[in-house]
């Protein structure tokens, strides 16, 4: 069995994709022989710190003028059409999530998105993901190659052991122009795959909200309980003080009272801080899967009967407005106490 | 410009009792009893299509609306709602299989409806939906037609005062937004879009609008798109079981808010936060 990590590197995320990719190559296809690492990039100054992230030592690139789909699909069929590796792995977000089906598809293969365990044996390869809403896991077994996989957002794999870096990178590099080039706008096979003509111009905006609740150690999140944007400014206040990150269910970036930057869950950051106080959330499987996680969940909630009572460690049953207050007192009173002690 | 969003109605899964997940030896779980709603990424691309529609009309340009959705009857009173706000057309694909776990077959019988009942230009629809959560349906629709696929859409607009069909699509990647003016044909995805609950109809266009029959096809009688779907796939569903998210769940008691939180602080969190 042979396999390929395909890894974006046009994306400020592509550190956490390589870290996500190794841990998941590390524990499920860690028998297997030496894999290769396709990375796309556009960025020639970056080049070398990419190649360094990848986790095999033969690693191709692909250069494109900007990440754009469908340029990126007709470059990986064209590069891997004559010499189709079983597996191709793609990180668990958007982008990664398109490529693994729309690759698929083009290759004749079978795709799964948001997988987070994989057991690839002399068989079929059983894969499992979650499904309802994140209330059931459902598992599949897979019929055709190759097998495109993308994980599930925010996977990271507790594999330990961090591995020595080998020796020496094998780099192989193409250009998607080249690649394409007699292919182009036709794929090959001659499906007729479109190629990014459809595109008259662009503009891309960077967005200037930040957030750090993946690396955040302590997360206050706010749900439709806080009623409006007034209720959840009050909470941002609350968390300044009392140094939490905010994060918000999806009713919250939905009605924009927080921008979506802020959104924890399937669709949005998965966290694991050491404490998380969530205040107004009901505790869906699409937003808890996101705190999971967490070492520590304190809920406050109105309603005994609402399912983050029995998902949380702690749980009050109260108006979070109240307990959020006293909260606030109690920890700013002992920062300034041992800030006196000091 | 000839839009067709398709949609699927879900049951309401967040409301389903903890101890009610029970799935039988076919994998079916009963959902039955809880109330239905629209898939909430559809429910944002059916409100993204009414906006562009809102300024297409504006511009007086030519514009078709069509609303489709593959499932059972009670997929109708979301149709007719969808009359009221002035879609053209509602389609309900009849069909009693168990497509759950096949977006395959989905997307076949979209791409069909799309290339050759509909002649749609844009095909917009959710990123990915209960209860399968396959997330693959616009994507595979995509391939299937041959057409390029936008995903992450927030908003539509008419680009270039209308000329030429074109579009201005805007849409989410990595953490900024990207605008672009295409040219249709193109699949477009939505997942999540701020600030796009799908409005409610007036009770002047539920009267005048909202009475139209619903258009009922049957499943069978997308042949190519279903014989497409037999030779694609390729992922069988072998095991489906709840997800345990329990924890201790300990309640903390006290005569006041006020009194519930120092409990909480002072024997729980401030060790804690100490460490942190
Ligand atoms: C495909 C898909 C993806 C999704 N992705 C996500 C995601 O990434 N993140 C996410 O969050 N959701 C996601 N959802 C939505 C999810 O299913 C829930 O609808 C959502 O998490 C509910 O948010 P909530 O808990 O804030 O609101 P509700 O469920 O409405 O809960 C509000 C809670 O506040 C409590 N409350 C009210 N007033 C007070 C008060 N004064 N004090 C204390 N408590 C009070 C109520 O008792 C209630 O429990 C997704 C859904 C789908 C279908
Ligand atoms: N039965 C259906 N009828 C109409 N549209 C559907 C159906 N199933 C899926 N879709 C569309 O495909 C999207 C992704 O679904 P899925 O791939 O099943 O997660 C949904 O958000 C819908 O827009």
């Amino acid at each position: 069995m042979t396999y390929a990590l395909v890894l974006n590197g046009c994306s400020k995320t592509y550190p956490d994709q390589a870290k996500a990719l190794t841990g998941f190559r590390d524990a499920f296809l860690a028998g297997f022989p030496q894999g290769k690492t396709i990375i796309i990039f556009n960025e020639e100054e970056k080049k070398q710190s990419l190649i360094n992230a990848s986790a095999t030592v033969l690693v191709e690139l692909i250069k494109v003028e900007r990440y754009q789909p469908e340029t990126v699909l007709t470059a990986l069929q064209n590069l891997e059409h004559e010499s189709c590796r079983d597996f191709y792995l793609f990180p668990g977000d958007q982008a990664g999530s398109e490529l693994s089906v729309r690759f698929a598809s083009r290759m004749g293969g079978s795709s799964l998105a948001n997988i987070y365990s994989l057991e690839a044996g002399a068989g079929s390869p059983v894969c499992r993901r979650a499904a309802y809403n994140n209330y059931l896991e459902a598992e599949f077994s897979l019929d055709r190659k190759p097998y495109c996989l993308s994980l599930q957002k925010g996977f990271s794999a507790h594999t330990g052991k961090e591995k020595p870096k080998p020796p020496e990178m094998k780099v192989i590099e193409h250009n998607a122009k080249e690649l394409n080039s007699n292919k182009a706008g036709t794929g090959i096979n001659g499906t007729g795959a479109p190629d990014d003509s459809f595109v008259l111009d662009y503009k891309y905006t960077e967005s200037d909200e930040t957030t750090n609740l993946e690396s955040a150690r302590f997360i206050l999140a706010a749900g439709r309980g806080v009623k409006n944007r007034s209720g959840l400014e009050k909470v941002e206040k609350t968390a300044a003080a009392i140094g939490a990150e905010v994060g918000v269910s999806r009713p919250v970036a939905m009605n924009a009272w927080a921008p979506l930057s802020k959104l924890i869950g399937v669709s949005g950051h998965m966290t694991g801080p050491e404490l998380c106080i969530t205040a107004g959330i009901s505790g869906a499987a699409a937003f808890y899967a996101g705190i999971e996680k967490s070492a520590c969940i304190a809920a406050i909630n109105t309603d005994p009967g609402a399912p983050i009572i029995r998902s949380s460690d702690l749980a009050i049953i109260d108006d979070y407005e109240p307990v959020l207050e006293e909260l606030e007192r109690l920890i700013m009173e002992n920062k300034r106490i041992e800030g006196e002690d000091r | 410009m000839q839009i067709l969003a398709c949609f699927k109605v879900v049951p309401d899964l967040d409301q389903m009792p903890a101890g009610d997940w029970l799935v039988d030896d076919r994998f079916r779980v009963e959902t039955g009893y809880v109330k239905n709603m629209l898939n909430p990424y559809d429910e944002s691309a059916l409100e993204i299509t009414l906006r562009y529609a809102d300024q297409a009309r504006r511009g007086n340009l030519p514009l078709n609306l069509t609303a489709l959705t593959i499932g059972s009857k009670q997929a109708d009173t979301y149709l007719k709602t969808l009359y009221a706000l002035r879609y053209d057309k509602a389609v309900r694909v009849a069909s009693d299989r168990d497509i759950r776990f096949l977006p395959e077959i989905a997307a076949a019988v979209i791409s069909e409806y799309a290339a050759e009942k509909n002649r749609a230009d844009v095909l917009i629809m959710g990123m990915q939906s209960g209860v399968g959560d396959n997330a693959k349906t616009p994507l595979l629709t995509a391939e299937y037609l041959n057409w390029p696929c936008i995903t992450g859409v927030v908003a539509i607009e008419p680009a270039n005062n209308g000329t030429k069909n074109l579009l201005k699509v805007k849409s989410m990647v990595d953490s900024g937004i990207l605008e672009q003016t295409v040219r249709p044909p193109l699949v477009l995805a939505v997942s999540n879009a701020p600030g796009t609950y799908l409005r409610v109809p007036t009770l002047k266009d539920k009267v005048e609008y909202g009475k139209k029959p619903v258009e009922v096809q049957e499943m069978d009688n997308f042949k190519t798109g279903l014989a497409a779907a037999n030779t694609s796939g390729g992922c069988r569903l072998t095991g489906l079981k709840p997800i345990n998210h329990r924890r201790e769940g300990l309640i903390i008691d006290g005569e006041t808010a006020a009194e519930k939180a120092r409990i909480l602080y002072h024997s729980y969190l401030r060790e804690r936060l100490g460490k942190l």
